[in-house]
C-alpha cells in the first residue's frame, strides 16, 4: 500500500512540474525597442530584438536586428512580425517605444491598447516621439551604441545624472495622464543627430505638448524644463542667466536641489496659481569678471537666477495655454480644490486657462562656486 | 466528528484569509469599478456592517454551542423551515467556492500561463484542498496559520514598495459623484464580508470560546486595514480613472513596479492569491462537506469530499461564459444574493432564537 502510494506520488510529481509552454532563451528573440508609424492608412511597426553574441557581424555593425510590418492594428502588426521572424517575439524587455509624429498627432490612445493588454508588454518602457521615421531611428547606427533601442532608453534613464531634464513619460503614466482629466501629458522628442554630415548620435529636441491624446507642438528645447520645475520632477539641471554687469557676458548655474509646490486660491470664482520654488546650486562657469566675495553680487546672480525662472515657467505656460494644453495641470488641482467649480468650466469651449493667473516665487541659493572664489578672468587687467 | 478542536485564533485566521484572498483578487476591481477614488469611504462604511455580521454569527454560535449553523436552523426554524435554510448556506458556499475556483483559474490564465488549460488550475487546487480537508480542519487551519503570517508581511512589503509612486493627493476630490456610487461599493463590500456566515460552520470546533466575541471583533478591524491599502493603492498610482478599470489591479500595480534593478514583483501577488485561494477554496469545500454531512444526518463528512471537490471543478467550468461574465455578476447580481444569504437570514435566525430564548424564559419563570 505504502509503495502504491509512493509510486502515486511519483507520478503526481511527473504530471505537474512539466513546463507546458516553455520559453528557452535560445529559442526567443527578445525585443528592446518599437517603433511605431504610420503607412496610410496602416500602422506600421518596427521591432528591434537583439543578436546574440555568436551571430554579431563583426566590427561597427549593430548587435540588434529590427523587423517591420504594417497592419491595420498595432496588434495585427505585431502578430505579423512573428511570422517574418525566424524566432519568437519575447516582449517582456522592451525598453522604449517610438511614435511617429505622424501616429502622435493622430492619437497616441489608439496605439497604447496592445501595450496595456498584453499580459507579456511591460509598463515601465519609455514613450517618446520623433519627428524621423520611428524606423529609421532603430535601423541607424551610431556611435558609441551597438543597441539603438538600448542606448535612447539609457539616455533617458541616466538624463538626471547628464543634467538634462527629461519627461521620461513611462507606459503607465502615460495611460495614467490621459485618463486624467485637468492635465496633459509632455513627451520627450527624440531626433537623429547630424555630426560633420553624417548622422551618428541622438539628441533630445524638446518637449512635445499633448493635448488629451493628441501632439499639438512644441516647446523650445531652452525653455522646456519649465514643465519638470513646475509639477516638481525636475531634479538636477543647468540654468544659463547673463551677467549682473553686462548682457554680452553669461553665467552658468547647476541646479541641485529643487523643490516646487503648487497652490491655488480663488478670488471671484478665477483660479490664482502660486508656485513656490526653491532651488540651489553651484556656479559652474562664468565668463565674465565679477568678484563673488562680495555678496552683493551674489544676491545679484540669484536675482537673475530667479527671473530667468520665472519667464521659463511663464514663457512655457503662455505658450502651452494658448494651444489649450494643461501642462501644468491646474484643471486637476481646480478639481481637486473646487469639483463644482470643475464640473462647470471643464466642457467650455473658452479653455479655463484663460483665467488661470499664475504667480511663481523662486528661492534661489547659490551654494559653492567649484574650487576656486576668483577666476582668472578676474585677474586680467 | 466533535473530535475537532481548533482554536479562536486558528479559527479567525482562516476567516481572514479566506475573505481577503478572493476579496484582493475579484472584488477589489469591482468596488473601484462602483466608487472610483472614493473606494476608501466605502470600505470605512462597510465596516459597521462586517461589526452587525460578525455580532449576529458570533452570538448565534454562543448561544447554540457545539452546532453548526445548519443544525441550529433547524433547533431555531424546526426541521422543514430549517431544512430550507441549510440547502441556501450550503449552497451558498458551494457556489462561492466554485466562484473562488473560477476566479483563481482565470486570473492564471489571463496575467500568467495563457497557453495552459484552466482546467489544470481547477484540478491540483482541488486535489490540493480535498486532501487537505481529508486530514481534518486542523490541518488546514494550522497550514493556514503559517501561511497568513507570510502573507501578511508579504502584503505589507508590497504595499511598502509601492509607496514612492503613490500620491494619495489623487483621493481628491472626496465624493465628486455624491454618496450614491460610495453606497453601492459598499454594499458590493458587504457582500463579501457576508462569508463570514462560514464561520458558523467552524466555529463549534472551538475550544477555547471564552473571549470569541472581542476577537470576531478585533478581526474586523484587521479586515477593514487589510482592504483599505489595496483599494487606495490603484487610485494613488493611476489616479482616479486609469485606476478603475483594470481586471487585477494589485497585480497590475506590482508587475509595473521598479525599484532600480528590482523589477517585474508580479511574483509577490501570485504568491499572496494561490495561497489565499488554497485556502479559501479548501474551507468553503469543508463547510460544504460537513453541511450537507448534517443536513442528512449522516455520522461523518469524509466521504462526501471528493465527490463534492469533483462537483466543485465541474459547476466551476460551467458557471459562466467567460471572465467578464463572473465580473459582472459580481457587480450587478452578487450583493444582493449573497447579501440576502449572509446577512438576512442570519438576521432572521437571530430574531427567532432571540424571541425563543426569551419565551423560554419567561415559561420557566412562570413555573
Amino acid at each position: 500500500m505504502k509503495l502504491i502510494k509512493i509510486f502515486l506520488l511519483l507520478l503526481f510529481c511527473l504530471v505537474v512540474v512539466g513546463c507546458w509552454n516553455k520559453q528557452e532563451i535560445d529559442e526567443v528573440a527578445i525585443v528592446i525597442g518599437v517603433g511605431i508609424d504610420k503607412q496610410g492608412d496602416r500602422y506600421s511597426v518596427t521591432a528591434q530584438v537583439i543578436k546574440p553574441q555568436a551571430e554579431q557581424t563583426g566590427e561597427g555593425g549593430l548587435m540588434t536586428w529590427s523587423i517591420t510590418s504594417s497592419e491595420r492594428t498595432v496588434g495585427d502588426a505585431i502578430n505579423e512580425l512573428n511570422n517574418i521572424s525566424p524566432r519568437r517575439l519575447y516582449w517582456p524587455h522592451l525598453q522604449i517605444v517610438i511614435f511617429n509624429e505622424a501616429i502622435a498627432e493622430e492619437g497616441v490612445g489608439q496605439v497604447i491598447s496592445w501595450f496595456t493588454r498584453d499580459r507579456g508588454s511591460r509598463a515601465g518602457s519609455y514613450v517618446v516621439v520623433t519627428r524621423d521615421k520611428a524606423e529609421d531611428l532603430l535601423n541607424q547606427t551610431i556611435e558609441l551604441g551597438e543597441m539603438p533601442a538600448r542606448s535612447m532608453a539609457s539616455f533617458i534613464d541616466t538624463a538626471e545624472i547628464r543634467n538634462i531634464p527629461l519627461s521620461k513619460l513611462k507606459l503607465s503614466n502615460l495611460s495614467s495622464i490621459l485618463s486624467t482629466p485637468g492635465i496633459d501629458g509632455t513627451i520627450d522628442v527624440i531626433s537623429l543627430k547630424k555630426i560633420r554630415g553624417e548622422i551618428e548620435t541622438y539628441q533630445m529636441v524638446g518637449t512635445a505638448i499633448m493635448k488629451k491624446d493628441q501632439l499639438i507642438g512644441y516647446i523650445s528645447t531652452d525653455i522646456d524644463d519649465a514643465v519638470q520645475m513646475a509639477n516638481n520632477e525636475y531634479k538636477r539641471g543647468v540654468i544659463s542667466t547673463v551677467c549682473p554687469n553686462g548682457e554680452t557676458h553669461h553665467i552658468t548655474f547647476r541646479v541641485t536641489d529643487f523643490e516646487s509646490e503648487k497652490s491655488l486660491t480663488f478670488s471671484n470664482e478665477k483660479p490664482t496659481v502660486t508656485m513656490n520654488i526653491f532651488l540651489e546650486g553651484n556656479i559652474i562657469d562664468q565668463s565674465c569678471a565679477i568678484d563673488l566675495l562680495d555678496p552683493k553680487n551674489i544676491s545679484k546672480i540669484e536675482g537673475l537666477i530667479k527671473k530667468r525662472v520665472q519667464e521659463m515657467i511663464q514663457t512655457t505656460f503662455n505658450e502651452t495655454s494658448e494651444l489649450g494644453a494643461d501642462v501644468y495641470g491646474i484643471g486637476r488641482e481646480i478639481r481637486r480644490k473646487r469639483p463644482k467649480l470643475w464640473k462647470e468650466i471643464q466642457d467650455e469651449e473658452r479653455t479655463y486657462l484663460e483665467d488661470v493667473k499664475l504667480e511663481v516665487h523662486v528661492d534661489a541659493n547659490i551654494r559653492r562656486t567649484g574650487l576656486i572664489i576668483d577666476p582668472t578672468i578676474n585677474k586680467i587687467k | 466528528m466533535n473530535s475537532i478542536k481548533i482554536s479562536t485564533a486558528q479559527a479567525l485566521m482562516i476567516l481572514i484569509t479566506s475573505i481577503t484572498a478572493t476579496g484582493h483578487l475579484l472584488f477589489i476591481p469591482v468596488i473601484l469599478n462602483h466608487s472610483g477614488r472614493d473606494s476608501w469611504i466605502s470600505v470605512l462604511l462597510s465596516f459597521f456592517a462586517l461589526i452587525y455580521i460578525i455580532y449576529i454569527i458570533t452570538s448565534l454560535s454562543l448561544r447554540y454551542q457545539d452546532q453548526t449553523i445548519v443544525e441550529y436552523s433547524e433547533v431555531i426554524l424546526g426541521k422543514p423551515l430549517g431544512k430550507i435554510f441549510s440547502v441556501f448556506f450550503i449552497f451558498y458556499f458551494f457556489h462561492d467556492a466554485t466562484l473562488a475556483i473560477r476566479g483563481f483559474g482565470e486570473f492564471y490564465t489571463t496575467a500568467i500561463t495563457p497557453d495552459t488549460p484552466i482546467l489544470v488550475y481547477f484540478t491540483l487546487m482541488i486535489a490540493l484542498a480535498v486532501y487537505t480537508v481529508r486530514q481534518g480542519l486542523e490541518v488546514l487551519v494550522r497550514t493556514n496559520q503559517i501561511s497568513l503570517v507570510i502573507l501578511i508581511i508579504i502584503g505589507i512589503m508590497a504595499s511598502m514598495m509601492t509607496l514612492p509612486e503613490k500620491d494619495y493627493r489623487n483621493l481628491l476630490p472626496i465624493l465628486e459623484f455624491g454618496m450614491q456610487p460610495v453606497l453601492l461599493g459598499a454594499i458590493s463590500l458587504t457582500s463579501l464580508f457576508s462569508t463570514f456566515v462560514i464561520a458558523g460552520m467552524i466555529f463549534p470546533y472551538i475550544y477555547d470560546r471564552k473571549s470569541l466575541k472581542r476577537y470576531s471583533l478585533l478581526t474586523s478591524v484587521i479586515l477593514i486595514i487589510l482592504f483599505l491599502g489595496p483599494i487606495t493603492a490603484p487610485v494613488a498610482v493611476y489616479g482616479g480613472e486609469r485606476g478603475v478599470g483594470f481586471l487585477f489591479p494589485s497585480f497590475q500595480l506590482l508587475r509595473d513596479l521598479s525599484i532600480g534593478d528590482l523589477q517585474r514583483l508580479d511574483l509577490l501577488g501570485i504568491m499572496l492569491w494561490s495561497i489565499g485561494s488554497f485556502a479559501k477554496i479548501a474551507l468553503h469545500l469543508f463547510a460544504t462537506s460537513l453541511g450537507v454531512a448534517k443536513l442528512f444526518n449522516l455520522s461523518d463528512y469524509k466521504p462526501l469530499i471528493i465527490p463534492i471537490g469533483a462537483l466543485l471543478i465541474i459547476v466551476s467550468l460551467q458557471i459562466s461564459e467567460n471572465f467578464i461574465e463572473i465580473y459582472r455578476f459580481f457587480k450587478d447580481i452578487y450583493p444582493y444574493y449573497a447579501n440576502l444569504i449572509g446577512v438576512l437570514l442570519p438576521t432572521i435566525l437571530f430574531m427567532f432564537s432571540t424571541i425563543q430564548l426569551k419565551t423560554v424564559k419567561a415559561r420557566s419563570q412562570d413555573v
